[in-house]
């Protein structure tokens, strides 16, 4: 993998990079054989921007996120040479362990889908945003309750001067979800991972979570990566969309581009799975089969076997192509010609 | 099934004032005397050959209405009435002649399904239960596999080897393996990728259109709801707070809290998303061992007429416009826009 694609001669308004993953590569180690989980992923967030990774289980979006953080085991993971993660410039992969929780506390901070397994259900939550507090800001225990307090504030938990004593089992799912946004926040992060931070919810209180996420980006200028298989999430709060399909991404594009201009027969076709709200009656066109097994990605096009415009050249391995515009791209050779607009309703 | 238009057909199922409690643990010696109301007096018709969509966020009671009207789980009150026979009077051995007339699949095939036993075994087993003979039971193990879109050397596979989605064409499967008419879907997608979803939910609405099936598909994905169902019943604490036909619910929801739940949705149209005005209730569902007087969303209702009627008398359901019922002293009458 060459680093030729990252994106650092951008546009003038563009803010710089803040994270940029440059064929990244990690593998497992399994039983069944080598497992390529993320197989040479490519993208960046800028400054204050919100990102979307956007896939089905299996496509390599979570294991991308954790090795931003190196959070994997390694073994069975392992990031190969060749990959990198840069975060201000500073390349991550190889970094000290002491360097990567330095950075994962202070600039860097990761939400979960399920709340309750990321707290410690024997200890009341202010103590545990406290203790994030004393670690990485060296405050006093007392002067950690007051900014777990005004945390808990921020995050919209009402009477937070009182539930800073409550524990994990006496709040509500949404409110656990504050609760580790609260701790998210703790540390000022320039960067939020959050990995299907809604999915567990219900759709009233999924709103209220993308609300409170729309609003911490506007007031501390965060930003955000958003991890999830959920593209009315995607369509609501992201600016761009990397699309990944079994370890690569296949599409990239702004989040205007991605719904209503998709280059890559897996964009199209999740697209179409969907039920329309315009157009209720309207049959699904599902994507026939299965996502193939990590353990055994196709040769060449890894969606031949599953597209409708699949053709023989399609066996040969599909690079990115750009698209005009910087950071617009598809793996697929058709991309170009697919032309654009799609048929709407 | 029938010849008569949808329109005219007499229901197949009917539900009146249903109620299902569960006494909840705790308090001295375990016995705390409280009862959680999952199903708190809820009505509501199917029509042959139609889908109702039961829709509402997690502990409204949705599930606990499915397996009640089969009685997987025994109502404490009310009236069910299954093709004109009395469901709740049924003694063992009519129960077990109704559950091949009504059928559930559930969200999770995996855990529904034994992982012991090879795809015809089980399917086998479900045969024999239900007394079909011997001889016919392999033929119409292949048939059932063909028809959920199954090939026929699937039948000595076992449930591991099975992709989410052909597990569900399994339970499916299994559920029609005694020709009912009515199946309670539950959550039957939910667990699936979008693009497999959408392969089951097709087979679904073939297999609705092929044998006459009529479906009570219990849902949180208001999308795919709107998507499957010819009516919609909103649920809200164990209470129906709305019914309505799909297209007239979603595009004139009259209930407070079924507008709050359609706006919630997210949409995937970004270019729409800043002209779009977002209800964001506040708080969270109540709890039901203790739901609030009156009418059970006041405490969260944003409806700017809301008043002390709200928080001391509960709605009953009432009709708004033809064929609209809606459980809300304040939702407009009459035809809207």
């Amino acid at each position: 993998m060459s680093g030729g694609e990252t994106a650092t001669a951008g546009g003038p308004e563009r803010p710089p990079a803040l994270l940029e993953v440059t064929g990244l590569r990690t593998w497992f180690d399994t039983d069944q054989g080598t497992a390529r989980a993320v197989d040479g992923v490519t993208f960046d967030v800028r400054a204050g921007e919100t990102v979307g990774i956007v896939g089905e289980s299996g496509c390599g979006k979570t294991v991308t996120s954790l090795s931003v953080l190196g959070l994997l085991p390694t073994p069975p993971a392992r990031v190969l040479d060749g990959s990198s993660i840069r975060f201000r410039g500073e390349e991550l992969v190889g970094a000290t362990a002491r360097r990567l929780r330095a950075i994962r506390g202070n600039e860097i901070s990761m939400i979960f889908q399920e709340p309750m397994s990321s707290l410690n259900p024997v200890y009341p939550i202010g103590d545990q945003i406290g203790e994030t507090l004393r670690l990485h800001r060296g405050m006093s225990r007392r002067e950690a309750r007051t900014e777990a307090v005004r945390l808990l504030d921020e995050v919209g938990i009402a009477g937070a001067e009182r539930r800073v004593d409550e524990y994990p089992h006496e709040l509500s799912g949404g409110m656990r979800q504050r609760v580790m946004i609260a701790m998210a926040l703790s540390c000022a992060p320039d960067l939020l991972i959050a990995d299907e931070p809604t999915t567990a919810l219900d759709v009233t209180i999924q709103a209220q979570i993308l609300e409170l996420l729309a609003a911490l980006r506007a007031s501390r200028g965060m930003a955000v990566l958003l991890i999830t298989h959920d593209l009315g999430v995607v369509a609501e709060v992201c600016d761009r969309v990397v699309v990944m399909y079994a370890g690569q991404v296949v599409e990239r594009g702004t989040v205007e581009e991605i719904f209503a201009d998709p280059r890559h027969p897996y964009t199209r076709g999740l697209l179409d799975s969907l039920p329309s709200v315009d157009e209720p009656g309207r049959r699904l066109v599902p994507i026939p089969g299965t996502v193939p097994a990590p353990t055994d990605w196709p040769d060449g096009c890894r969606f031949r076997a599953r597209c409708p415009l699949a053709e023989e050249r399609c066996g040969e391995p599909q690079d990115l192509v750009g698209l005009g515009r910087e950071d617009r791209a598809a793996r697929c050779w058709k991309a170009p010609a697919v032309g654009a607009g799609r048929e709407r309703p | 099934m029938s010849e008569a238009p949808p329109a005219a057909a007499e229901p197949l199922l009917q539900v009146r004032r249903l109620k299902t409690g569960f006494p909840v643990r705790g308090g001295a010696l375990g016995r705390s005397g409280a009862v959680l109301k999952a199903v708190d007096g809820v009505d509501f018709e199917i029509r042959r050959g139609e889908t109702l969509g039961l829709v509402g966020e997690s502990g409204c009671g949705k599930s606990t209405t499915g397996r009640s009207i089969l009685r997987l789980i025994e109502p404490d009150e009310g009236e069910i009435r299954f093709d004109g026979m009395d469901v709740r009077a049924l003694d063992r051995k009519e129960l077990r002649r109704f559950r091949r007339r009504a059928q559930i699949v559930f969200q999770d095939p995996y855990g529904s399904l034994n992982p012991r036993l090879s795809v015809g075994a089980m399917l086998e087993e479900v045969l024999r239960v239900h007394g079909l003979g011997w001889a016919d039971r392999r033929g119409r193990v292949v048939e059932l596999l063909e028809r959920v879109g199954l090939r026929p050397e699937h039948v000595d596979r076992y449930p591991h080897e099975f992709s989410g989605g052909q597990r569900q064409r399994l339970g499916i499967a299994r559920a029609l393996s005694v020709e009912p008419e009515l199946l309670v879907l539950d959550e039957p997608v939910s667990a699936l990728d979008v693009s497999v979803q959408a392969q089951v939910v097709n087979l679904l609405e073939d297999l609705q259109r092929d044998l006459g099936l009529t479906y009570l598909f219990i849902a949180h994905d208001l999308a795919l709801v709107e998507h499957v169902s010819d009516r919609v019943a909103v649920m809200y604490l164990g209470r129906i707070v709305e019914n309505a036909p799909a297209d007239r619910l979603y595009r004139d929801p009259r209930h407070p809290y079924t507008r709050a739940l359609l706006s919630a949705v997210p949409r995937p149209d970004p270019i729409g998303r800043a002209q779009r005005t977002r209800i964001v209730l506040g708080g969270d569902v109540p709890s039901p061992i203790s739901p609030p007087s009156g009418c059970p969303f006041h405490p969260r209702c944003p409806h700017p007429a809301k008043d002390e009627t709200c928080s001391s008398l509960r709605p009953a359901l009432e009709e708004k416009v033809a064929g609209h019922v809606a459980a809300c002293h304040k939702a407009a009458l009459g035809p809207g826009k």
